[in-house]
């Protein structure tokens, strides 16, 4: 998973609660980086925050991973510390709006956002106002697929607390305040993410398999269909490895699978 | 259970939305400008979306009602086909709408009164013989009726209606809407099957295979004429018991007066389409079978689909009368490559 996160202050608690540790030589923007979890300071506004995916994404090119942009914003409803998921970001400049698709069940709250170049003055409408959130929505498109693309956010301010009267001091106890409703947000999508993503060991196995003959890049293709038709199909690894083993030429490696399998290509 | 809903602005002024918000007292609405907005986008993964679509009210504009190739139909001279819903209620792995829309959402068009015009209007063209139209296309007809409320609203129409013959196409047992009312000889409800042993692996949430037969005994009982459809057929172990099995559990229960049609059809979906679905489930044993690209779809290689469709066939020539047996036709090796 990789989040983004705008300010120091609001990264602080998620990087102690999800053990983050620093990584060295990340100058472009500090970079956190766990197990499964990678956080990345923005900074504030959309050219920042686009920056911070393309950087991220260069740095951890795996397809399929969950993206989130998490910080606080306004909102023209929601009580200080309350923590929403954005339904809809829209982009002041340029109009146009994103859909999260909203598939996993949770306690946080949902709300439209309005994310803009300069802070708002006032709170026109009931949503949320921040000023990264449609440049993140933007740039993380071309990473996963967009049900992995979220927006979370924690009130910091509203039309009875604005903005100029927030105390930065207490930006890190309100981000942390907030964590218990927001974790079990990020692992269930961290646990949607799995499921677009192939199992290690069938990837594993196809470059392996790769590995024993000098195969060529159509040959490739072919091959790694046949064996996610054989993993489909029921047949153990061993019995393909020592198809392709025992056969002659790369030809008739995957043409042998092939006559094996087609034994098997019946639903049961 | 829905608990988001989109809306384009301005639909909500419909009294068909109203009522599907009523419906869903709680969820949280989400404006949007047109539901392509939502539902278009590419990089939406729709198997993903399957966990949990949401519903988008829509109104459809531009062309309403379709023509459906002329192979396809129920003896009627002219077909058509028309989508008041994209997208349904249940997952079946071999379901050609994963691969043909780019999100699962459910689109709902609330604008009946409109498809019912051109219904009306096509019905009044000057033309020889039956005019068929199918609303089950990219959707179940029947699976979401408590939340659409479209068969309720089209009965009424097809009672004043009776040139315009409907079917509804259908995996669903809820059959309520047909039990509340007077039967429609112009209104044919038609249950697809495929044997019980691959439903369970290839058809999520769709009814069993008997609780559907008790549905279509209750709406036969009514009055009403039935249908069956055995589509997609498909290749598997033990195909000819598998099959036999299920055509001598559905016919003898079938009162002949209720049979209005059974059709037969082939696991046939566009190559596009196919490399989407493929891409959805690169692990699911149905689409490595016996599969050919032929013309621009793919289906089971020629020799099996002629092969299963002559069993089915003849089997069911056993049970039935021929005329009330149709094949939908294809011609794919005929088509040119791309
Ligand atoms: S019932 Fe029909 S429309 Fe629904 S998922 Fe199955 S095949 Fe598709």
């Amino acid at each position: 998973m990789n989040l983004i996160v705008a300010l120091k202050a609001e990264a602080s608690p998620l990087i102690e609660s999800l053990s983050l540790s620093r990584e060295e030589g990340s100058d472009s923007f500090p970079l956190f980086v766990g197990d499964h979890c990678n956080l990345i300071i923005s900074g504030v506004g959309k050219s920042r925050a686009s920056a911070a995916v393309l950087y991220l994404r260069k740095r951890f090119p795996q397809p399929n991973q969950a993206w989130v942009n998490l910080g606080f914003a306004g909102h023209g409803k929601l009580e200080v510390g309350k923590s929403f998921l954005a339904n809809r970001v829209m982009d002041g400049e340029s109009g146009e709006a994103f859909y999260p698709p909203q598939l996993i069940v949770s306690k946080i709250a949902s709300s439209s956002l309005l994310t803009s170049l300069n802070p708002l003055a006032d709170y026109p409408e009931p949503i949320g106002y921040d000023m990264e959130a449609s440049a993140f929505c933007l740039s993380a498109r071309t990473a996963t697929t967009r049900e992995l693309i979220q927006v979370v956010k924690v009130v910091s301010d509203n039309p009875a607390n604005p903005v100029e009267s927030f105390d930065r001091s207490r930006a890190a106890a309100l981000m942390k305040n907030a964590l218990p409703s927001i974790h079990p947000f990020l692992e269930k999508l961290e646990k949607l993410a799995s499921k677009v993503t192939p199992p290690t060991e069938l990837l594993n196995f196809i470059e392996e398999a790769f590995a024993l003959k000098p195969f060529t890049q159509t040959q490739r293709h072919q091959l790694r269909k046949l064996l996610n038709q054989a993993n489909a199909l029921g047949m153990p690894e061993e019995d393909a490895r020592a198809i392709l083993e025992s056969s002659g030429t790369t030809r008739e490696a995957i043409h042998e699978l092939d006559l094996v399998l087609e034994e098997r290509r019946l639903l049961s | 259970m829905i608990d988001l809903i989109y809306h384009e602005e301005g639909v909500l002024d419909h009294p068909r939305a109203r009522e599907v918000l009523d419906r869903y007292p709680s969820a949280t609405l989400v404006p949007c400008s047109h539901y392509k907005e939502i539902f278009n986008p590419n990089g939406q993964n729709f198997a993903l979306q399957k966990q949990k679509p949401s519903l988008i009210l829509a109104r459809k504009t531009g062309s309403l009602v379709h023509p459906v190739p002329p192979t396809y139909g129920i003896g009627g001279e002219r077909n058509f086909y028309f989508s008041h819903l994209l997208n349904c209620l249940y997952d079946c792995r071999y379901c050609f709408l994963q691969g043909m829309f780019p999100s699962a959402h459910y689109v709902l068009f609330v604008n009946y009164e409109d498809f019912q015009d051109e219904i009306l209007r096509l019905t009044q063209e000057p033309q020889e013989g039956e005019s068929w139209f199918f609303s089950g296309y990219d959707c179940d007809s029947l699976a979401m009726e408590k939340s659409t409320g479209f068969v309720g609203s089209f009965l009424p129409f097809l009672s004043e209606t009776p040139r315009a013959r409907l079917e509804l196409r259908t995996k669903s047992a809820d059959t309520g809407i047909l039990e509340s009312k007077e039967a429609l000889p112009n209104v044919v409800t038609a249950f697809s099957f495929t044997p019980e042993e691959i439903g369970k692996q290839l058809e999520k949430g769709v009814p069993s295979v008997d609780s559907r037969l008790r549905a279509i005994g209750r709406i036969a009982e009514r009055g009403w004429p039935v249908g069956v459809r055995i589509d997609p057929l498909l290749d598997c172990i033990d195909f000819e018991k598998r099959y036999r099995d299920l055509f001598d559990k559905l016919f003898p229960s079938l009162p002949d007066e209720s049979l209005h049609s059974v059709s037969l059809g082939v696991f046939r979906v566009p190559s596009s389409y196919f490399g989407r679905m493929e891409k959805l489930h690169p692990r699911e044993p149905l689409f490595a079978g016996k599969l050919a690209k032929r013309g621009d779809s793919v289906a089971y290689r020629r020799e099996i689909e002629l092969e299963r469709t002559a069993f089915c066939r003849e089997e069911l020539l056993k049970r039935i009368p021929a005329s009330k047996l149709f094949q939908c036709e294809t011609n794919l090796d005929a088509q040119p490559s791309p």
